[in-house]
């Protein structure tokens, strides 16, 4: 987690410079690094660049160009690399639900008081470091789960199921003895010392069972 | 000396016919002379006038010349009025002449002077040549009966040779009156043709007579008295009868001239109109009877342009004195609106429409001012209460413009205070610090400031717009500076329909007399009707985009705003400035928008039309507003007068 903190930046995307400077400066205050963008367009076209880390976008609702809710479709539609926070001097409670919805952190309303953008900001870091983690977990349990055979990774999924070595027998048209040694191999590859623990870690990896 | 005739001659008892034809004769000319010459005392132009009597006064002398010759004995004594007959001749023919050179105005000059001069040759011969023009000497008078009376005429005598001068004199005359009379007849018209062949031909054809009786007469052929004055008489009859046409004409149009002036004076007194003349030599102002009343002064008997001027309201005063001066001295007409201070000090100021000419002599120099005025303060009031209500009308649109907009404005409102409050939350913070760096500070405040302004002029921008403007609020405003001003009103709003608003301004600054706030709630209002005609097209989803081009045309600012949407049907073009006509019924539009918009621009003089429409492209709206001339700081086409003046009073 230490590794990240170091490298957690916030993103302030707003059309109007002396609000872009003045937050930047509240923020730098609050001990984060900041970037600032004029237009969502500028900061879809730098997000390559950006890299991984932990991240929190400050977004005004209202700019010319591509709007904030339109901003935030598209990083939702993308990995999202940050998490989201809103901000408008005149958010209608339409754009409010939508952007809730849409999984924003927050909605502030301008001008805004240090205590709440401080606040959302720890917030949307925190949150987007939870999600950092988590998916850097499940990469590594896909890693794994790569390294299964076909065969092992069907009895796995009939393993997570809960379903017993005699019944994956029957259904693999397999020996029960085959089945005990596939089982056992998953358990190693895996890492995984109980079912349930395996359990765990196909859910956190998206694993499904076999249809 | 007593002939045979003498035994039917006059007796005591029997009525004198000679002394009455003559005297009556004699009598009528002295009528007619008097009565043309106190016409002539009223009119010294009138010439045919003045010579008239002459005329007149010299057929009574020779009227006079021929009573004394009937009654005369002696031949010396006949010798010698023949010869004063003659010098009276030579003042009446001249005098004929002239008058029907002055009357006609058709005769030849050379023809005139010539005969003139020919009849004078004659009086001198009549003087010189002893005797008298027509006789060297006269031996014996002889008595013959006329009208039943005993006469004397001429018995043996020496003919005078010379007296072919007179009958060249007399034919000389002739020519010219003939002359004079058959150019007046080729002119043409019924007063110059019966002059013609009234005065003329009758004045030709008694010449005629004359001469032919005089000539037979003094060669001995007929034995009858000098009749001279009665050829003359029946000219000064025709005359005299062709001269009391004038007279009746006169009279007549003195009937309609009252009439006229009764009829004038009718519908000045209901009309509340004041007629004036202002006689610019005696600085003499003459006011209709009724008209004092309109202008609310006290009459009185001599009222010059500087008391009069002591009237009219002060405000009015100096720019009334200019456009008067303006009108003496160039453009001949006036017409202004101005105030008066009421009578006694009482009351209310009552506003004066004037209208007027001015007359010049033959010069050219200005001799009379005169018009008419004409009460219009209830007109005033009616209108400055349109005005007033037409603003009120124009400032509820606004606020109802401002209303819709209140969501961009906080927006709009907010970015600096945002910034504003960030700055502050992180400059306290920065001072919390051990160390803290002074220069950050200082930008930080800097900042603060420049943030501060920016929402202060907003703010400011947005307070005009709730502000009433009146009639006198008209100022010199820079169409560039008012349409960036706008844009930046609605610079929120814009973004949040996701339109976009090209401004393309005009390179000099161009100026007109405006409202600056009537003139931003045109363009926003329309800049947004540009951005919604999008959504009335069928292309939803298109960004909706707003042109604005600034052009200085000469006499004119056009402002030219143009948008992408469907364009205006042909069919409702003329429609759109009527109130209440929207084509926005599913959003609410009132319909009040281009109506107001089109009063606003009609008040600067201007006008607000749509223009034609152009297959494919969207609409054009055009405001056309009087440029100010750059030389002179005036307009092309300025505001009536009234607009020079503050509001009425009431």
């Amino acid at each position: 987690m230490t590794r990240h903190d170091t490298e957690a930046t916030v993103f302030i995307i707003d059309d109007d410079a002396s609000v872009r400077r003045s937050l930047s400066r509240l923020v730098r205050e609050g001990g984060h690094a900041v970037e600032t963008f004029g237009s969502a367009e500028d900061f879809l076209t730098a997000l390559p660049t950006l890299g991984a880390r932990p991240a929190c976008a400050l977004i005004d609702l209202q700019m010319p160009g591509l709007g904030g809710l339109e901003l935030q479709e598209i990083l939702m539609a993308r990995a999202c690399p940050c998490s989201i926070v809103f901000m408008s001097g005149n958010g209608s409670i339409e754009a409010t639900v939508q952007a809730m919805r849409g999984g924003a952190i927050t909605f502030l309303t301008k001008p805004i008081h240090d205590e709440d953008l401080l606040a959302a900001i720890a917030e949307g870091l925190d949150h987007h470091r939870r999600r950092l983690s988590a998916s850097l977990q499940a990469e590594d349990i896909r890693r794994r789960i790569a390294t299964l055979s076909d065969r092992e990774r069907e009895t796995m999924a009939w393993v997570i199921t809960g379903a017993l070595n005699k019944q994956i027998a029957d259904r693999l048209d397999i020996a029960e003895r085959t089945v005990k040694a596939h089982r056992s191999r998953v358990m190693e590859k895996m890492g995984v010392a109980s079912v349930a623990e395996l359990v765990r870690l196909c859910d956190a990896a998206g694993f499904s069972e076999a249809v | 000396m007593v002939d045979a005739a003498s035994g039917r001659g006059h007796d005591a008892g029997r009525m004198n016919w000679i002394t009455v034809i003559w005297s009556a004769s004699m009598g009528a000319c002295l009528i007619l002379a008097l009565m043309h010459l106190l016409v002539w005392c009223r009119d010294y132009r009138s010439l045919p006038n003045l010579v008239f009597p002459v005329i007149a006064l010299g057929i009574i002398a020779l009227g006079a010349c021929e009573l004394a010759l009937m009654q005369c004995g002696s031949p010396e004594s006949f010798l010698s009025i023949i010869r004063l007959g003659h010098l009276i001749f030579g003042i009446v023919v001249p005098a004929s002449l002239l008058f029907i050179h002055f009357l006609f105005e058709t005769g030849r000059l050379w023809l005139l002077l010539t005969a003139i001069g020919l009849r004078t040759a004659a009086v001198v011969v009549n003087y010189a040549a002893g005797g008298n023009l027509h006789f060297l000497s006269i031996e014996t008078v002889e008595q013959v009966s006329f009208l039943g009376e005993t006469v004397s005429i001429v018995g043996e005598a020496v003919q005078n040779p010379w007296v072919r001068l007179g009958q060249a004199a007399a034919l000389c005359q002739m020519l010219y009156v003939a002359d004079a009379s058959l150019r007046l007849w080729r002119r043409g018209g019924t007063i110059n043709r019966r002059r013609a062949l009234w005065i003329g031909g009758n004045t030709v054809l008694l010449f005629l007579v004359g001469m032919a009786v005089t000539g037979l007469i003094s060669a001995g052929l007929l034995r009858a008295p000098m009749l001279v004055s009665f050829p003359f008489f029946g000219m000064v009859l025709a005359i005299s009868y062709e001269m009391s046409r004038e007279l009746q004409r006169t009279a007549r149009l003195a009937v309609a001239l009252e009439t006229s002036e009764r009829r004038l004076s009718l519908a000045g007194s209901a009309g509340r109109l004041a007629f004036w003349e202002w006689d610019l030599a005696r600085d003499s102002i003459w006011i209709s009877e009724d008209g004092w009343e309109v202008f609310g002064i006290a009459p009185t008997g001599k009222l010059g342009i500087q008391a009069f001027m002591e009237h009219v309201h002060e405000g009015d005063r100096d720019w009334l004195g200019a456009v008067v001066r303006e009108s003496i001295d160039t453009t001949g007409t006036y017409a202004a609106e101005f105030r008066m201070i009421p009578a006694g000090g009482g009351g209310t100021v009552r506003w004066l429409a004037a209208a007027g000419r001015i007359d010049r002599n033959a010069a050219g120099e200005p001799v009379l001012f005169r018009g008419v005025s004409i009460d219009v303060t209830a007109k005033k009031e009616a209108e400055a209460e349109a005005a007033r209500q037409r603003s009120e009308l124009a400032l509820l649109a606004r606020v109802s413009t401002l209303g819709a907009l209140s969501g961009s404005l906080a927006h709009e409102l907010n970015q600096p205070l945002t910034a504003i409050l960030g700055n502050a939350q992180a400059g306290r913070r920065r001072l919390g610090a051990p160390q803290p760096d002074l220069t950050e500070l200082g930008e930080i405040l800097d900042d603060i400031v420049a943030d501060t302004k920016r929402a202060g002029s907003i703010v400011h921008g947005m307070r005009a717009m709730f502000l009433r403007e009146t009639a006198a609020d008209l100022v010199t405003v820079d169409v560039n500076a008012v349409v960036r001003d706008s844009l930046a009103l609605i610079n929120s709003e814009i973004v949040a329909r996701k339109g976009g608003v090209e401004f393309t301004p005009s390179p000099q600054p161009p100026r007109v007399m405006a409202g600056v706030v009537e003139l931003q709630q045109v363009i926003i209002n329309l800049v947004l009707n540009g951005l919604d005609a999008i959504s009335q097209g069928d292309q939803p989803g298109k960004t909706p985009r707003v042109g604005i081009r600034v052009a200085d045309q000469g006499d004119w600012v056009v402002v030219d705003v143009s948008d992408n949407g469907p364009g205006i049907p042909e069919t409702i073009r003329g429609q759109l400035f009527e109130p209440f006509f929207s084509t926005k019924s599913a959003r609410g539009g009132l319909g009040l928008g281009l109506s107001i918009s089109r009063g606003l621009v009609e008040r600067f003089g201007g006008t607000l039309e749509a223009l034609p429409a152009v297959p494919g492209a969207g609409a054009v709206f055009r405001i056309s507003l009087p440029a100010i001339d750059r030389k002179s700081g005036t307009c092309q086409t300025p505001p009536t007068k009234t607009t020079l003046a503050p509001k009425a009073e009431t």
